[in-house]
């Protein structure tokens, strides 16, 4: 009777789990903590609190633990689904860049390989060396074999890193037109243009060359390339940016230096996220809370490190994103 | 054979099924709720007895149905040990039109209601505290299964043999 394929189980687990999300007064109470001990503490409380820490540097290894404990929990949710591939494919094309790195330097980057990708990193790891494409359906050969070559021309690592985001998003808009959710295709294509966006605006600040803009600008937005391109060119990012559909964010928040920016950024994407509050049934919210576990661990590694340097609290809240609950 | 297909009889009885078809709907919603049930329940185990109670709303249609079947097999005479009554085609017919109602009303309402308890559950899973709300939100569509089941009860009550 139905006409998309429903998820009751999954959803229902969902809503459950989602109250265990860190909410905006447990951040801000962290943030308000007297030091970064403090913060740990009340960090402690919380489901995060599962991995014992020695040293408050460690932090870092309570987030991944945590994190990798909830991609396990949600994928065992909607196995084997393209749906929630899509938000995982960025972990793959992490991993991927690692394993790059890794055999350019000769050194280990086992600490920073990362669970939730759609391959297991096992797989991942013994088919990349064998440079096995067939077993790594999502990973971009091409792109790989690119940003290998650019490496060995130029000695730039920033190459790698730019061409596999670039093959990243092809993958994942490729994924969402065929999926063909329109929630889906909503987050793919305003993630891609919060991206765009950012890095104009990094490469504008900073004064950077036209093709240094070319390199990074990543495909899939609703935002024509052309019109980032032109408006680098002209100089006038603001008054370019300001008729299209970001204009407002872009007006607000671009002239406020690229802090905030970034934040007002993940806040947007956080509003088009928040949709799913308001399925029911259907896949959303499984991936809504995915990217809400992100954003969370986004915002906790914000709080300890600003906590770690002793910056003052008015600055760590503003720089605290949107919470999802 | 047509004749036969078409007696009073028959049709009553085919009445009496198509009443009793209204647990399809109650079938699809209790699943339904009973997924979302199981959810919630693999998170929290202590609210077992909260969602058992929403997973049961959309059943009621499969009893209202069973409920105008009864009445219709009574009225017949096929539950009384004498034998069924001989029916014209126009009786049966009427009891045929008269079970419809709670028939098609029960499959669609029952199917529903239980993704209002769905979510209902969800809910639970949520706010606990807010558990009669949920429940409130998923008996409003019991409404119209009792209208159907009000509708039915009438016309058959009404007709004559």
């Amino acid at each position: 009777m139905a006409k998309h394929k429903i998820y009751p189980f999954a959803v229902a687990s969902i809503r459950s789990m989602e109250n265990r999300l860190l909410t905006q007064q447990k951040l801000m109470q962290m943030a308000e903590a007297k030091d970064a001990g403090e913060a740990i503490r009340i960090l402690c409380e919380t489901d995060y609190g599962k991995t014992e820490i020695d040293n408050i540097y460690d932090f870092e290894k309570m987030i991944r633990n945590h994190l990798e404990e909830e991609y396990q929990a949600v994928g065992k949710l909607i196995p084997s689904e393209t749906f929630m591939d899509i938000f995982r494919f960025k972990n793959d094309y992490h991993n991927v860049k690692v394993l790059i790195k890794e055999e350019i330097s000769k050194a280990s980057g086992k600490k920073y390989l990362m669970q939730g990708g759609t391959i297991p990193l096992d797989s991942l790891q013994k088919n990349f060396r064998d440079r096995n494409y067939m077993e790594l359906p999502n990973i971009k050969a091409d792109a790989v074999q690119e940003a290998i070559e650019m490496y060995a021309k130029t000695k730039s690592a920033a190459y790698i890193d730019t061409i596999l985001d670039r093959a990243c998003f092809e993958v994942m808009s490729e994924a969402a037109d065929k999926l063909g959710n329109a929630y889906v295709s909503r987050y793919v294509k305003t993630l891609a243009d919060m991206t765009n966006l950012k890095t104009l605006l990094r490469i504008w600040k900073l004064k950077r060359s036209d093709e240094e803009l070319e390199q990074c600008l990543v495909p899939g937005g609703d935002l024509p390339l052309e019109v980032l391109r032109k408006a680098f060119k002209n100089d006038s990012v603001i008054q370019t940016l300001k008729d299209t559909v970001y204009g407002e964010l872009c007006e607000t928040y671009m002239p406020q230096g690229f802090t905030v920016f970034e934040k007002a950024c993940d806040d947007y994407l956080m509003g088009c996220i928040k949709d799913a509050k308001y399925k029911t049934l259907t896949p959303e919210p499984v991936a809504a809370y995915i990217l809400a576990k992100e954003t969370e661990a986004k915002c906790v590694r914000i709080i300890l490190t600003c906590k770690l340097q002793k910056m003052d609290e008015a600055t760590i809240k503003e720089r605290v994103r949107e919470a999802y609950v | 054979m047509m004749e036969s297909l078409f007696s009073g009889e028959f049709l009553a009885l085919l009445g009496a099924a198509t009443a009793a078809l209204a647990g399809i709907g109650s079938a699809l919603g209790v699943g339904v709720a009973g997924e979302a049930a199981a959810g919630v329940v693999s998170e929290d185990p202590n609210k077992f007895g909260q969602v058992l109670l929403m997973q049961a709303l959309p059943g009621t249609q499969g009893i209202y149905g069973l409920l105008i079947a009864f009445i219709v097999l009574v009225k017949v005479g096929m539950l009384g040990g004498d034998g069924m009554l001989e029916l014209s085609v126009a009786q049966g017919a009427s009891i045929f039109a008269a079970s419809l109602p709670i028939g098609i009303v029960g499959i669609f309402s029952g199917y529903a209601q239980g993704k209002a308890a769905a979510s209902g559950i969800m809910l639970i899973g949520k706010k606990p505290s807010e558990m009669a709300k949920g429940m409130l939100f998923a008996a409003m569509v019991e409404t119209y299964a009792v209208l159907a089941l009000l509708i039915s009860f009438l016309m058959l009550n009404s007709i004559q043999l």
